[in-house]
């Protein structure tokens, strides 16, 4: 632009500031405050909008936001410390209701009548024990602008219980819901004459909607809450994060499946939180006690058996047909049926993460599974499973697995030897890889390799597949033992010259002491301008290392400080 | 269908109905004067270039899901998706940004208004509060007392 030329603006209207000021941060809004009057007017109020009464918020500053309670928007406020704020204060800011004397000397029936000037919250955030507000039902439900709500309860232990929401009652007090977050609450059983069971009334807005578990269990219709959420796109469950056998009791992988894809069609994104069990498929009665598992006596026979399953997953029955994304936290359940028939029939999976310990547990405990004629027993995935599913999955981009590995045996295709024995299926049969199905597509890739061995031929046969995944943006090698140097195939990943950003390596095998192979990378590979490397901070690796690069591709590198990861990517 | 439109220096521009009906104020008028379509309709606040200018913008974004007012109820929610062509789009001199600010601004099409604001966001960023006031034409119309009120107000943010 002309940087000498005086320009003159024609003045702004004032709603056209409000809107400018939606995009400024803090900073630039306070100086927003002292340009004028009109000014001043417009900037206070985003000023206010984002209140936080957290441990060690300043007494003063409550106080601020107390008279400037009409400005605020969103609100996060932590219970769980105590007195950050009294609840005086939080009357007096959520419902403009001013008290004469304590909470709690007020009598029960006293209605908290809330005033005009209270906040007007789209967002609130709460956490809290079970006795850390009296009244907080009145509180809350006087909310009823709200569009985002989380509420987190504490307890000492998943057996204390106690404290009851109603879903219904959220749901209906605030029409303008579109998340909601509760965790760590039993929800009241469902009346039925709820109107969430209504079926003539029109969808609630809700868009993601993040639950214990327990909702699922406590009740026989509890899965026909979803009937009226038919705008979900997302949820997220849960669970027990220690035991992978006793995942809530009474959890049915099959009928939530079933009811969420009945009531909900647009769902495209589940994550779990802890040992939560979901099928993505049911196969028919007919197919027998966990075929997947079977192997041919010969190459023939078995291509056959694999092309087999793979129609059987075609004609499995999806309950999530719309899924994009599945990922998991901490610990996850997953089944080799559900990762086989994913890869095979989810036409919109992009994103799989399965972090965190997969527990090689069934599905679903095996009383129930004798009791169910369509469930039938599920199997634990083995690394040629895993690589069996990359190669079926066609529009994968990011896949994560980082406790997962495919062994180099899984990867070899026909026509490559490996230097040791391979490890044999049955009657002495060796499975042949097959190229990835999502090589055009993949972006990111986290999983480990398993060579053990130190043979160049046998990694360049790993970097051989690498190579083709032409749209690469980064490369995990941080679970894997292959060892990156040009001699063990690292040149085969040239084709992604153009693509790679990000190589996060610590803790894998990667010294990084091959200076050739360092050098080419960091010369050929522009984009790539992460480098996680293993090499301790202050060792003298690193001097070496840094001896040998510029200024600038020393920038792209990080080293590994104290046995703490310095920058994890 | 096609609708008229005439800027406040006269000039006439004939566009499709569903791309006018990007600006809130043209969809209403049409809903109440649907029976006197033959005539122009005057938009008495915006001249020639930067009507062409809404409408190129409006052209391109015709197909756009449209913005449920009631979603919009929460103003603070993710900022709206600039494509390439929205950057391409905001290549213009700053007078000629503020114009069409105004213009979008009195015309209600709410994606303009949003992207411009965020190009002008971009501007009073890093700005000091005298050169905003040179740049807007704008008076210090504070009193000492007030000015001190809100160094006082401004202090807050730093504990």
């Amino acid at each position: 632009m002309e940087p000498n030329r005086v320009v003159t603006l024609p003045q702004l209207p004032s709603e056209v500031l409000s809107v400018i000021f939606q995009y400024l941060s803090l900073p630039d809004i306070l100086c927003c405050l002292t340009v004028s009057r009109e000014w001043h007017v417009e900037a206070a109020p985003y000023l206010y909008s984002n209140a936080k009464f957290l441990k060690g918020t300043c007494p003063s500053l409550i106080q601020r936001f107390k008279a400037n309670k009409h400005y605020i928007h969103h609100l996060e406020w932590d219970a769980l410390s105590p007195k950050v704020i009294s609840e005086e204060d939080i009357l007096d800011i959520l419902l403009d209701y001013h008290a004469s004397g304590p909470i709690e000397d007020l009598d029960d029936d006293v209605v908290l009548k809330p005033g005009s000037r209270r906040a007007t919250l789209y967002s609130f955030r709460f956490s809290g024990t079970l006795d850390s507000v009296s009244r907080f039902d009145e509180i809350l439900f006087n909310l009823t602008s709200l569009t985002r709500l989380s509420l987190y309860w504490w307890a000492y232990s998943r057996e204390v219980k106690g404290n009851i929401i109603s879903l219904d009652r959220i749901l209906e007090t605030m029409p303008h819901l579109i998340h909601l977050s509760v965790e760590g609450c039993d929800f009241e059983p469902l009346k039925p004459e709820s109107p969430l069971l209504d079926q003539h009334a029109p969808m609630y807005r809700l868009q993601t909607f993040c639950f214990d578990a327990s909702l699922i269990d406590c009740q026989e219709s509890i899965l026909r809450i979803f009937r009226r959420l038919g705008h979900l796109v997302a949820i997220s469950v849960y669970g027990d994060k220690y035991n992978a056998t006793n995942f809530v009791s009474g959890f049915q992988p099959q009928r939530v499946g079933l009811a969420l894809q009945t009531f909900c069609p647009k769902l495209e994104q589940i994550h779990a939180s802890g040992y939560i069990p979901f099928y993505f498929y049911l196969f028919p009665t007919s197919t027998s006690l966990s075929p997947i598992k079977l192997h041919g006596n010969d190459q023939q026979e078995h291509s056959l058996l694999e092309e087999q399953r793979r129609q059987q997953c075609e004609e499995a029955f999806e309950l999530f047909p719309k899924l994009k994304s599945f990922s998991t936290d901490h610990c996850c359940i997953l089944a080799v049926e559900d990762l086989r028939a994913l890869g095979v029939c989810a036409r919109f999976l992009t994103h799989l993460t399965l972090s965190g310990m997969i527990k090689p547990a069934y599905n679903v405990p095996l009383s129930e599974q004798q009791d169910d004629g369509r469930v039938q027993r599920r199997c634990n995935i083995t690394t040629m499973d895993l690589q069996i599913f990359l190669e079926t999955c066609q529009h994968l981009q990011q896949f994560s697995a980082p406790r997962m590995a495919i062994s180099l045996e899984d990867m070899t295709p026909s026509g490559m030897a490996i230097s040791r024995k391979r490890r044999t299926y049955g009657n002495n049969l060796i499975r042949l890889a097959k190229p990835w199905a999502c090589e055009q597509t993949l972006e990111k890739l986290e999983i480990g390799f398993e060579v053990a061995s130190t043979h160049p031929s046998d990694h360049r046969i790993v970097f051989a597949q690498l190579g083709r995944c032409r749209r690469l943006k980064s490369l995990s090698l941080r679970f894997s033992d292959l060892m990156p140097t040009l001699t063990h195939g690292v040149d085969l990943l040239v084709g992604l010259e153009d693509t790679l950003e990000e190589i996060p390596s610590w803790s894998s095998a990667w010294s990084c002491d091959n200076k050739e192979t360092l050098l080419w990378l960091l010369t050929r590979f522009k984009k790539l301008t992460k480098i996680g490397t293993n090499i301790y901070e202050g060792s003298g690796l690193q001097a070496q290392v840094m001896g040998w690069l510029s200024p600038e591709q020393c920038a792209r590198l990080s080293y590994n400080t104290k046995r703490i990861l310095i920058s994890e990517i | 269908m096609k609708v008229t439109l005439e800027s406040s220096d006269g000039q006439v521009f004939t566009v499709d109905k569903e791309v006018a009906e990007l600006s809130v104020i043209i969809k209403e008028m049409l809903v109440i004067e649907q029976a006197n379509q033959d005539h122009p309709i005057p938009l008495l606040n915006v001249g020639a270039v930067e009507l062409a200018k809404v409408i190129e913008y409006c052209e391109h974004h015709r197909n756009d899901p449209t913005i449920d007012d009631d979603e919009d109820y929460d103003s603070r929610k993710k900022p709206i998706e600039m494509d390439d062509w929205d950057k391409q789009f905001t290549i213009v001199n700053k007078e000629m940004m503020f114009e069409l600010i105004l213009a979008a601004n009195s015309m209600q099409v709410k994606p303009l208004l949003h992207l411009g604001c965020r190009y002008a966001a971009d501007i009073v960023k890093r700005m000091s509060p005298t050169e905003i006031r040179d740049l807007f034409q704008i008076d210090d119309d504070f009193t000492p007392e007030e000015q001190d009120k809100i160094e006082w107000e401004k202090q807050w943010t730093k504990l």
